[in-house]
């Protein structure tokens, strides 16, 4: 195991920890700011998005909006699979199989 | 007896008596059907750490200390993208500040439990051993053996879920390689659809978009993840703020119609 992997394994593992621990230990205040609940319920999308959004779009560094990134075709049929079966599994499936039958075909 | 001296734990706290050990079975039992899920979910995660060169140790490493399935699909997603580890280390906290709420939302019924049982409590809590454990305390008795049961099942099966993943992952060709990089892709669209529910969520996730990909083109490094995922929940929250003033608005003036 390399260094970093170690590094961002333990510290990966000790910032999780660190938001789980302190309000279980607090008992008696279990309560949060209504503003900053909102914002956290946020967070998740946010992050979310920001990891797959380049993913998708850019090809070899550049900005690739066409019909020939395979990914963007894929990505909308496996937008509306999880849209509708709202199942994760089925959606990495159909997202694979796409993005593999558009690679046969062109 | 012997099935009783096995859930000794090796930090000195033990199972009292048989019925802990039910209170714990039970936990474990009620969270199956989420723990299922997990394990499909986990294989996910497992064939993405392969395919994204982590060895099995690691990808074991990261189910063992960090325990979380966004977290750590979004660690190896940076990883494979060549990210740096304090990069990687924010944004897993910036995710996981959620864990705020779930902890803030369940303490009260920990009351009465000791100190060093809390703390293995926190380690194990995760939405889903949070949601089962909740709504049973809703009807039954709160107990933090019964909240054990339950994180110990999630341990168990998304730790065991990564292995087979991580196998499956690598008896791919890299000749597939194109065709299941985009499994990760299409794992997050799986998380990220569900969550839309409203429309500060769609603001929040079209803002994300749009700053992601200007900001992958612009700034140097991974930071654009980071500088993305807050400008979008802030985005969120302010159209979530100005939507609930709008509907005020509207609440009032409907009053006063009532009353002509």
């Amino acid at each position: 195991m390399s260094i970093k992997m170690l590094i961002i394994i333990l510290g990966a593992g000790f910032v999780t920890y660190c938001t789980r621990f302190p309000l279980i230990l607090a008992t008696s205040k279990g309560e949060i700011n209504p503003g900053l609940k909102k914002f956290m319920s946020f967070i998740a999308p946010a992050v979310l998005t920001s990891l797959i959004i380049p993913a998708i779009f850019i090809r070899e560094g550049n900005i690739d909006i066409s019909l020939t990134n395979n990914y963007i075709i894929a990505s909308v049929i496996t937008v509306i699979t999880a849209y509708f079966s709202k199942n994760m599994l089925l959606s990495v499936i159909v997202g694979i199989c796409t993005v593999a039958i558009l690679m046969f075909i062109s | 007896m012997e099935l009783l001296q096995e859930f000794t734990l090796k930090d000195g706290w033990t199972v009292k008596d048989e019925k802990d050990y039910r209170i714990f079975l039970k936990g474990f039992i009620d969270t199956m059907p989420l723990g299922i899920s997990t394990l499909i979910y986990g294989v996910v995660y497992g064939v993405m750490a392969s395919k994204a060169g982590l060895s099995i140790f690691e990808t074991i490493g990261m189910s063992a200390f960090i325990f979380v399935g966004a977290s750590q699909m979004t660690a190896v997603q940076m990883i494979a993208i060549g990210s740096s580890p304090i990069s990687i280390i924010i944004t897993v906290l910036i995710i996981n500040l959620r864990h705020l709420l779930l902890a803030a939302s369940i303490s009260p019924y920990l009351k009465d439990v000791s100190k060093k049982m809390k703390m293995i409590n926190a380690f194990l809590m995760t939405d889903e051993s949070y949601a089962v454990t909740y709504s049973h305390f809703q009807t039954n008795k709160p107990s933090s053996i019964y909240f054990l049961g339950s994180g110990i099942n999630i341990y168990i099966l998304w730790g065991s879920a990564g292995v087979i993943g991580f196998f499956f992952g690598n008896i791919i060709s890299p000749q597939l390689n194109y065709i299941f990089d985009f499994a990760f892709v299409a794992a997050f669209i799986g998380m990220i659809v569900p969550m839309i529910k409203d429309f500060p969520t769609v603001a929040t996730v079209v803002t994300s978009a749009v700053v992601s990909i200007t900001g992958s083109q612009l700034i140097t490094g991974k930071w654009y993840i980071i500088i993305a995922a807050l400008l979008a929940s802030t985005a969120g929250y302010i159209v979530s703020e100005l939507k609930s003033k709008v509907e005020a608005n509207r609440v009032i003036k409907g009053g006063i119609d009532c009353e002509h």
